[in-house]
């Protein structure tokens, strides 16, 4: 008896449904850009977070931020479950409204970026992290294991006790690897050992500086935090213990300006509008992976906070720029590399 | 000196567990469960960030958390006591409407006005004399007035629940409401109050958050604290000395996975991760504790 | 239909009872109660323009965006289904559990087991014959799901353990599992990326809809809908275990096998989300990810009791969240409402169709039969 009156409930609801529906089909136009916009150059994002966490995403907002800003685009941005599953169906909406340019702001989304691209050969489809590749998608991939593997040359002269602490949110490639490059470059002082955890947040502020604080208990001088906000919670930590910091993906020193050494600094922003120009004037050639590395000197660098620039001895400025020059002309190998080239 | 650290933190991470926790056993043992602890607990930690952030003053910022997690309380009270709604879905609801609220205000606040920075924070507050105590000390009486108001609280919280007149009306609503109705004593009114001090409590837990342990807000800062809270009332089997033990347990467990991750085991940190879950589950397995749930938990009442 | 016989002391079996009302008055039943989860939706969407306009947004434009992304298109429509696939899943297996009184707050790692036994077998035994791989994966995904939930159920019937805190720490310790494997053991072939390698193809869900990626997975969320009522109301096993749900006493005196009777719940419950975890593998992403659900398991439990942990229903109300979710990503997309405005109407809207008594009136419909 349930069944059937829970059946009609539905049935009811279906067919007020498909009324509807039928009555918008043949109209799908009212909804969709009136002809005059088809000019405009349309850059969509696939944010697998908030955009606005003080980190990664906060990082793809800020770059189609700045395609707006520079080139006039049109932008806009989706937050997404970080579930592959379910971003097919956004990179295919964007590019079914005619976005020129898609930016899926995870690797995890380059399986479903290969299956929409193929459909849509007029927009370019862009993953931050990935190798995948097509005429028309490209993952674009920073270096960031060789960039962490140089500031972990100024941690290993900088250090006391020999020992640095990495925080990491989770164990994905764009913290790993620097993580890992970070720890070659600390430990190429002997004695000298840098541990690597992970807190599996990265909103847990209180988690964040909770795992500092067990570090510094363990005698660690230096922390390198990798977790978006939550890694806001270790510079807290290591101001209120006096020890040094070094920060990520990003120049940090303003927010502990007597703790961070220095950050490494991966400009996705200028790397995307970069891109964006290329597309807009139709010269952008996928089918290989967009490298971005110490060579571009804008773009891929470590920023040494000023208030510690008299501070960090020579020697270690002297390594530093030999290790340079080695991965710049091939010679050094870093650990924790993304993809083969 | 590690241990004096390890037992510091313990405090530290259990604090706003054991609010929340508190404040959730006084509503189920009215026969209310409240799913939505998280949302809760982000309007807490949202309200006291912006408070603080404006005024400068905490206690004020402790207070409009707890004022406004009561009137998201209040709704929930209205749809669970008065509507009779089913309080699980009511509570999934809740949870989603506060992570959207506390993202909402941050963004229109802070994020798009590009004025984001950390705020003051309630400072540790050595008790003299006793700050001094070996071992102890440090660990206990070397905190924020936070951490002291959950050590006065949790007395205070259990012996109302069970020796006073007013304890015995709540458990027996929880119980037999029709019973306590039949001797005249308001179980709709019972249920409102319960869950409005639990709701001031998880405000409390929320706020804790960016105010005390950490100085920033960001969304979906409490990272599943709600649920783990939520977790330990049964766990505790509705007492709340249970629940102080639970949240002291699942801190401790918390501050040494962080400490064994330090330590370099030959471990996946996956399983070092899962190391205050897994004792959770063992101490209830080992417990002799097998309390039955209220009667009447999540059986709205019906008047008359 | 063939019903254990009855004591007193239990619910009565689900043998069909006249309705004393008039046909006039049921027909006006049946319209009010049609009426009411639209009203509900209606009285959401109406506070949510509200909403929308005070923050200086277009409701109109919004919610027509919406109707699109939900209806507007073959595409859109199949995305809708998609969604509601593994949530109904999830669904079920609370609904199962809660028909036997135990609340399983554990579909969330029972999905995610039910996705790790699937990739599994799909990426070591992609050598299999074609369709007998298939089920293998399928069977796999239930296994895995199902073991996961018989723990609790376990601990429930040995030493009475409360399932609630059992359930929610074993969803955590299944989240570290999955993120292990892929970081660790089962990580792809190349090493590079934490993912396992993808699933042999004759493993893949076969596509119903072309071209959209529709799957047959959405026609097994129905049909274990279907069949789960049936085994709940129709069958001597469904019938004992809604006489523990509602009696757990009674049950054992009238001389059923309670502890048994648990366990099978469990086992077919979690069964359920793992299959659901299987689908989403095995229909969507072909490789297991450290995060491959955003909480479907969770969803299942507010989908479960919208609907009065009615398994057929499980099929509506996983509908209502699957337009939910598509309806937000195209709000976002074609009509630049921020994620966290949504999730506020989203959670009203919940709040109404809970609030305008769709539970109860389900409810008192249950208690009527």
């Amino acid at each position: 008896m349930k069944n059937k009156r829970l059946i009609l409930v539905v049935a009811t609801l279906f067919a007020l449904a498909s009324l509807l529906t039928a009555q918008c089909t043949p109209k799908p136009e009212a909804t969709t850009a009136p002809p005059a916009e088809e000019k405009v150059f349309k850059v969509g994002l696939l944010s697998p977070g908030p955009v606005h966490d003080q980190g990664w995403n906060e990082v793809a907002y800020n770059s189609i931020k700045l395609i707006e800003k520079e080139m006039g685009a049109q932008v806009s941005y989706v937050e997404i479950e970080e579930t592959p599953s379910v971003v097919e169906k956004a990179f295919r909406d964007y590019a079914e409204q005619g976005y020129q340019m898609i930016i899926g702001h995870s690797f995890s989304f380059q399986d479903a970026a290969e299956i929409v691209a193929k459909d849509y050969p007029n927009t370019v489809f862009l993953t931050s992290g990935g190798e995948k590749v097509g005429p028309n998608l490209a993952p674009v991939v920073f270096k960031e294991n060789e960039v962490a593997y140089l500031m972990g040359i100024i941690g290993a002269y900088m250090t006391k006790s020999g020992k640095a602490l990495g925080i990491g949110g989770e164990e994905i490639p764009a913290v790993a690897n620097p993580q890992l490059g970070f720890k070659a470059g600390f430990e190429t002082v002997p004695g000298n050992e840098c541990t690597l955890t992970y807190i599996n947040s990265w909103e847990d502020i209180g988690a964040g500086k909770e795992a500092a604080m067990a570090g510094i208990a363990a005698g660690v001088d230096i922390v390198v935090p990798n977790a978006n906000i939550a890694g806001q919670g270790a510079f807290q930590a290591a101001q209120e213990a006096k020890i040094l910091a070094f920060g990520t993906n990003m120049d940090q020193s303003s927010l502990a300006p007597e703790t961070i050494i220095a950050s490494t600094v991966f400009d996705y922003p200028q790397a995307y509008l970069a891109i964006a120009k290329e597309i807009q004037a139709g010269t952008f050639k996928g089918g290989k992976m967009i490298g971005i590395g110490l060579e571009n000197e804008q773009a891929a660098y470590v920023a040494i906070n000023p208030f510690f620039k008299d501070k960090i001895p020579a020697e270690a400025m002297q390594k530093f720029e030999e290790a340079k020059k080695k991965i710049l002309a091939g010679e050094l190998e870093v650990p924790g590399k993304m993809v083969p080239d | 000196m590690e241990l004096i650290a390890l037992l510091s933190a313990t405090v530290r991470m259990a604090t706003p567990l054991i609010f929340v926790a508190i404040g959730e056993t006084y509503s189920e043992r009215a026969g209310v469960m409240n799913i939505g602890l998280e949302g809760l607990m982000l309007i807490g930690a949202i309200t006291a960030y912006t408070a603080v952030f404006f005024t400068g003053s905490l206690f004020f910022g402790l207070i409009a958390a707890m004022l406004a997690a009561m009137l998201f309380g209040f709704g929930f009270a209205y749809l669970a006591v008065t509507i009779k709604a089913n309080q699980i879905v009511t509570g999934a609801a809740l949870n989603m409407i506060g992570l959207g609220v506390s993202g909402f205000i941050y963004r229109v606040v802070f994020a798009n006005t590009g004025i984001v920075s950390a705020v003051k924070t309630l400072p540790a507050i050595p008790l003299p004399f006793l700050s001094e105590i070996p071992f102890a000390g440090p660990i206990l009486f070397n905190q924020n007035a936070l951490v002291y108001f959950v050590f006065i609280l949790t007395p205070i919280t259990a012996f109302v629940l069970n020796k006073t007149s007013l304890g015995l009306s709540i458990r027996a609503v929880g119980e037999h409401p029709r019973a306590v109705d039949s001797v005249g004593l308001p179980v709709f009114r019972l249920r409102y109050g319960c869950i409005l001090f639990a709701a001031a409590l998880a405000g409390l837990g929320g706020a804790y958050l960016p105010i005390a342990h950490a100085n920033q807000f960001v969304e979906g800062l409490t990272a599943g604290r709600g649920f783990i809270a939520l977790t330990m009332v049964p766990f505790a089997g509705w007492t709340i000395p249970g629940v102080f033990l639970g949240g002291l347990l699942f801190g401790a467990a918390y501050a040494l996975q962080l400490r064994l991750q330090v330590a370099q085991l030959a471990i996946a940190y996956q399983f070092l991760q899962t190391l205050p879950y897994l004792l959770t589950l063992a101490v209830l397995i080992l417990s002799r504790n097998r309390t039955e749930q209220p009667k009447a938990l999540c059986v709205p009442y019906e008047a008359g | 239909m063939s019903e254990p016989s009855t004591t007193p002391a239990m619910p009565k079996p689900p043998a069909s009872r006249l309705d004393l009302r008039s046909r006039s008055g049921q027909l006006w039943g049946a319209v009010r109660r049609s009426l009411m989860p639209l009203l509900a939706v209606a009285a959401a969407l109406l506070v949510g323009a509200i909403l929308l306009l005070i923050f200086g947004y277009d409701p109109i434009q919004a919610y027509a965006t919406m109707w699109h992304g939900i209806f507007g298109s073959q595409r859109n429509i199949s995305e809708v289904l998609l969604k509601a696939t593994p949530v109904v899943f999830t669904g079920v297996a609370v609904a199962i559990a809660y028909s036997c009184g135990i609340w399983n707050i554990g579909a969330e790692g029972q999905f995610y087991l039910g996705a790790i036994g699937a990739t599994y077998v799909g990426v070591y035994w992609g050598d299999l014959p074609g369709f007998a791989l298939l089920l293998l994966v399928m069977f796999a995904g239930f296994i895995g799901g199902g073991l996961w939930a018989v723990i609790p159920g376990l601990l429930k019937t040995w030493i009475n353990a409360n399932e609630v805190v059992v359930t929610i720490m074993l969803n955590y310790i299944a989240l570290g599992i999955s993120s292990y494997l892929v970081t660790g053991p089962m990580k792809e072939a190349s090493g590079y990326f934490p993912q396992t390698d993808m699933i042999a193809d004759a493993a893949r869900l076969p596509r119903i809809w072309l071209p959209t990626r529709l799957h047959v997975g959405v026609i097994l969320a129905v049909i274990l809908a279907i069949l789960v009522t049936i085994l709940l109301y129709r069958t001597p096993l469904g019938f004992e275990i809604r006489t523990i749900g509602s009696n757990r006493n009674a049950a054992r005196f009238a001389g059923m096998p309670v502890k048994r009777t648990i366990i099978i719940a469990m086992l077919l419950s979690g069964g359920s989300a793992g299959l659901g975890g299987a689908v989403e593998i095995a229909g969507l992403t072909g490789r297991l990810f450290a995060h491959i659900s955003p909480g479907y398991g969770f969803d299942g439990i507010a989908v479960s009791l919208i609907v009065n942990n009615n398994p057929l229903g499980t099929i509506f109300s996983g509908l209502l969240f699957g337009g939910l979710r598509a309806g937000s990503e195209i709000m976002q997309i074609s009509a630049g409402i921020p994620s966290v405005l949504i999730q506020i109407i989203q959670g009203m809207t919940i709040a109404f169709v809970i609030a305008f008594g769709v539970y109860n009136i389900l409810q008192t419909q249950q208690q009527k039969i």
